[in-house]
């Protein structure tokens, strides 16, 4: 290998991963939509026009117009204002959940691929009941138990969502530990919890990352479902699913009050579904050789 | 205790469960490592040879049942409690690998993972522990180490690979080194480099050395003293210079001739006919009649017992029974 070849490949596998994803167009449009929506998050306060809950009772039902962009809905409230603060609650909701899904089916999965035996069946076989649900009815059925609000539908979704985490964290670890390097870390005396959460968690990290890229959008439509249903987010909240759950009275008079909020909800999944597949991509290669 | 005896296997078996039935793959092995000893563990694959090695650190996979002594400076290894056996490990007895890319974790940085050894046994840091790897990669007569510190191991080469291994079992300053193939993964001219840092560091640290290999070039260069396996029982046991001019068991007679010698005569090389035996249902008595010349009727019933050929020169045959 050339001096220079070998400065090519002296990068960590991050720097290489992230070169190859900044050639996928698709994966970087993704990116730039999402740090907009990041940033519309944050600054929703300072750019919305109105309060999301101010109510404007003599403008009710607006069309979009100069004074309200977006339009009003039944009680007069503007909703671009509604749409921008909703971005807050979509990206809490599926950056929180895929983190305690991610948190509970990584360890899971880690015990379970590394120990084997009893342990690995019992929880495989937890995890083929919780996937056998589809995840909505199965979050569903948690928050009739639990209540409806937006916290309790996090966690019902979280304890819908884990399994995908644990299966594929089971196979990727009952494969990493059968590699030398996990050998030679016993052979040096490192014990078992160091070895799964410094050697192999390590070494399943990019799988886990493009499970999270993609759990994220998955979240945030089942949160948006559940309040559709009445069953997450309760009003005032300018929440998405909340705000196209009422504005379905009045579609035929008023179709710009589902639009708005039914678009913000397919370009934010669409965003993290290009970023999660250019992952994928970029990752890949790096796995195969 | 100190009888200059530093490891010591005593009839050690060790059966794996497996679908097909129970393989017995070690039938009975002991041997032992005198202080500041080379001793190589030689046979061809499949013969035992890694698995004694991985035993003694008790790195055998959970189908595995071993029964037997293992005595590390007096102290049976296979009945300590695994919070004493990790104290052991790589601090006492420290293992280098065959392929030295998959024994370096890919994800970390060769330094993090030499300084790890400082903290799982709580070595004493004279100065920073940058200072303390660089000097042990300087040891290993590492090319720049400064540098190679940030390296990822897939930076490396072969050689370099294998040298960051080492240094990293030298942290602990273990009194015994178990070297499985060392070499068998690298260049021939690299070869050479890594057999000779590994012989200074012996001196230089006061090692005994374990050396599992089928390469009788490896062993006439390092070893003092060669245990010859086959089928997972000893045939022959001595000094290397015995064993090499002085061969008894018709299994290691017919291994030395089946060696390429090069430069002394022009010869056709000879092989030892038939296969390695099925080890779930391996020959009664000397496993290795079924392929042996001077096979008699006793060798099929009876496991030969060792016979003196001279001082330190044992051979497990029954044909030297008579003579």
């Amino acid at each position: 290998m050339t001096e220079e070849k070998r400065r090519a490949v002296g990068v960590s596998m991050w720097k290489l991963t992230w070169r190859r994803f900044r050639k996928n167009k698709l994966a970087m449009t993704g990116l730039v939509i999402l740090c907009i929506i990041i940033a519309i998050a944050i600054l929703a306060p300072v750019i919305a026009p109105y309060s999301p809950v101010e109510q404007h009772l003599e403008d009710r039902l607006q069309p979009p117009s100069s004074k309200y962009l977006f339009g009003t809905d039944e009680l007069g409230r503007d909703i671009l204002s509604r749409v921008l603060y909703g971005t807050q609650i979509a990206l809490r909701v599926g950056v929180l959940v895929a983190l305690i899904s991610a948190a509970i089916g990584v360890t899971l999965g880690l015990i379970s691929g590394y120990y084997g035996g009893i342990v690995d069946e019992v929880l495989m076989r937890i995890v083929d009941i919780v996937w056998s649900f589809p995840s909505l009815i199965l979050a569903l059925a948690i928050v009739s138990i639990l209540g409806p609000g937006l916290i309790n539908a996090m966690v019902a979704i979280a304890l819908t969502m884990w399994a995908s985490y644990a299966r594929i964290v089971r196979g990727e670890t009952l494969s990493v530990r059968e590699e030398l390097y996990i050998e030679a870390a016993r052979a040096i005396g490192e014990s078992d919890i160091r070895i799964l959460f410094s050697y192999i968690l390590p070494n399943v990290m990019s799988s886990i990352l493009v499970l999270i890229t993609y759990n994220i959008p998955s979240a945030i439509i089942v949160a948006a479902s559940l309040s559709f249903l009445g069953l997450g987010a309760q009003p005032p909240t300018p929440d998405w699913g909340l705000m196209l759950s009422t504005a379905r009275t009045y579609l035929t008079i008023a179709p710009w009050y589902s639009i708005f909020p039914g678009v913000a909800i397919m370009i934010t999944v669409l965003a993290f579904n290009f970023i999660g597949d250019g992952l994928r991509d970029a990752i890949q290669p790096e796995r195969v050789s | 205790m100190n009888d200059g005896t530093l490891l010591k296997i005593e009839d050690l078996y060790i059966n794996f469960r497996t679908d097909e039935g129970i393989a017995k793959v070690i039938d009975g092995v002991s041997l032992d490592i005198k202080y500041g000893e080379v001793l190589a563990l030689m046979g061809e694959t499949g013969c035992g040879k890694s698995t004694v090695a991985k035993s003694i650190l008790r790195l055998l996979p959970k189908n595995a049942e071993v029964r037997g002594k293992i005595l590390f400076k007096g102290t049976n290894i296979l009945d300590l409690p695994e919070s004493e056996l990790r104290k052991i490990r790589g601090k006492e007895i420290g293992m280098i690998f065959q392929d030295p890319l998959t024994a370096l974790n890919p994800v970390f940085i060769v330094g993090n993972q030499i300084s790890e050894m400082f903290k799982i046994h709580k070595l004493r840091i004279k100065k920073t522990i940058l200072d303390e790897v660089v000097e042990l990669l300087k040891n290993v007569r590492m090319p720049d180490p400064q540098r190679r510190y940030y390296s990822y191991p897939f930076e490396l080469s072969g050689g370099m690979r294998q040298r960051a291994m080492i240094a990293m079992m030298l942290a602990g300053r273990p009194s015994l080194l178990i070297a499985d193939e060392p070499t068998s993964a690298l260049d021939v001219t690299i070869q050479a480099q890594i057999l000779k840092l590994i012989m200074d560091l012996r001196n230089d640290y006061n090692m005994s050395i374990l050396l599992i290999t089928h390469d009788p070039g490896v062993v006439a260069e390092m070893a003092d003293r060669i245990v010859i396996m086959y089928a997972g029982q000893i045939a022959e046991v001595g000094p290397v210079r015995d064993i090499f001019l002085n061969p008894q068991h018709p299994y290691t007679k017919g291994l030395l001739r089946a060696l390429p010698l090069g430069h002394k005569e022009e010869r056709e090389l000879e092989n030892i006919p038939g296969r390695v035996p099925n080890l779930i249902e391996p020959p009664p008595g000397c496993r290795f009649h079924p392929r042996c010349p001077h096979a008699m009727e006793k060798c099929k019933k009876e496991k030969p017992k060792p016979v003196v050929v001279s001082n330190e020169h044992f051979v497990f045959c029954h044909l030297l029974r008579g003579g």
